[in-house]
């Protein structure tokens, strides 16, 4: 009795090489795409640095910390750091500038964050780190720790930060992060006074 | 069935989220501003009708014991190129939506779509059935949405339309808000298309 031949697609190996080739022409598509986009994703991801910036900044590597220093002409503007802390739902990353004498908090920025949108993903609005601007960061030689208060406080004191209404954990993690980091950062580098 | 009875059949007699209880978990976290929920819905609606359309392609030759892995490569595929073109072109939409975009291929409604229609059904038609799907999805955030971000921040599109006097109700922008929007809703449409048409 000859033996009926099962057609191919009936055959127990023609899902194994059916995903297989379905993978790898999937994958390709995606190489290919994200290949075509790398350039324009990163575009956005760096910070354009001009002229200017060099003018001004220097970089710094020291064996366990990377800063830049703001220099005009040869007066020392101060001093900027990348700092990074534990948010609710990821690392939270910023940028944070310090006065030459490491007292005082120029401004802070966030750059990368994995809050929740429209609660703790306002940590990047500019009404909230523009609150960290001016603080004075030591007082009477021990580190601040800054207070939440709430949003609608008219007038803040040196230790208060205003917080954001539903995102209490957020709000928390970034003033954490500035306190520990700055803390950090201080025992490393010791400047002259 | 013609084509636009195919939508209209998805996206609102059978809506993925009132209907089929679906993709609850994005319509609760993202609509607390309607720009986000502007976007994500047009994401799913996307990567719906694109990974149902191929879904349907390839029906004839997918052997039914890997179906399932075969939906889930096809949907991932197209949700990480929703992903990379936000990223590339629209930057800052794809920073405040973050994982939500990556979170579109657990949404139960692509996989629903995929394996309720499109799996039976021609590639045109998966294709106008997922947009379908999509578009009854971004009915529904937008529709959430609005009274939270109207609420909640006193905006519409981030437009201010509320003045200084509206006390922002910050329970709308937190999460319960979502639920209860979500029920009432589902009240509210049982209660006045289907119950009756039932009675």
């Amino acid at each position: 009795v000859e033996k009926e031949k099962t057609p191919f697609k009936e055959t127990r190996i023609y899902p194994v090489v059916f995903m297989i080739l379905i993978t790898a022409f999937f994958v390709g598509i995606l190489a290919f795409f994200y290949h075509s986009t790398k350039e324009k994703v990163k575009m956005h991801e760096d910070m354009t640095f001009n002229d200017d910036f060099n003018k001004y900044i220097k970089e710094i590597k020291t064996d366990n910390l990377t800063y830049f220093e703001a220099k005009k002409d040869t007066t020392l503007l101060g001093y900027a750091f990348f700092i990074q802390g534990k948010g609710l739902w990821g690392s939270v990353f910023s940028i944070v500038s310090l006065s030459p004498d490491l007292e005082k908090i120029i401004k802070l920025t966030i750059t990368s964050q994995s809050e929740t949108p429209g609660l703790g993903a306002r940590i990047t609005e500019a009404w909230f780190t523009d609150q960290f601007s001016d603080k004075i960061i030591t007082v009477k030689g021990s580190p601040v720790k800054f207070n939440l208060v709430s949003e609608n406080k008219a007038e803040l004191n040196n230790d208060e930060i205003k917080q954001i209404t539903g995102a209490t954990l957020s709000t928390k993690a970034v003033t954490d992060m500035v306190y520990n980091e700055i803390n950090r950062i201080k025992k490393i580098i010791k400047v002259n006074k | 069935m013609s084509k636009s009875n195919i939508f209209f059949e998805a996206s609102f007699k059978e809506n993925s989220v009132w209907r089929q209880v679906l993709g609850i978990c994005s319509s609760l976290a993202v609509t607390n501003l309607m720009m986000n929920s502007l976007v994500m819905g047009l994401g799913v609606m996307f990567s719906t009708a694109l990974s149902s359309f191929t879904i349907s392609l390839l029906r004839d030759y997918t052997p039914r014991s890997v179906r399932m892995m075969v939906q889930t490569l096809i949907i991932a595929a197209w949700v990480i190129i929703v992903d990379l073109y936000l990223k590339a072109f629209i930057p800052d939409v794809s920073k405040q939506l973050g994982p939500y975009v990556g979170l579109i291929i657990t949404n139960c409604i692509l996989m629903g779509r995929a394996e309720a229609f499109a799996a039976k059904n021609t590639p045109v038609d998966s294709f106008v059935d997922g947009l379908g799907a999509g578009f009854g999805y971004t009915f529904v955030l937008l529709l959430i949405s609005f009274f939270r971000e109207i609420f909640g921040f006193g905006s519409i599109f981030g437009f201010q339309i509320m003045g200084s006097w509206w006390p922002k109700w910050s329970i709308m922008v937190m999460a319960p808000s979502a639920f209860f929007m979500l029920a009432l809703l589902f009240w509210y449409i049982q209660e006045k298309y289907y119950l009756k048409a039932k009675k």
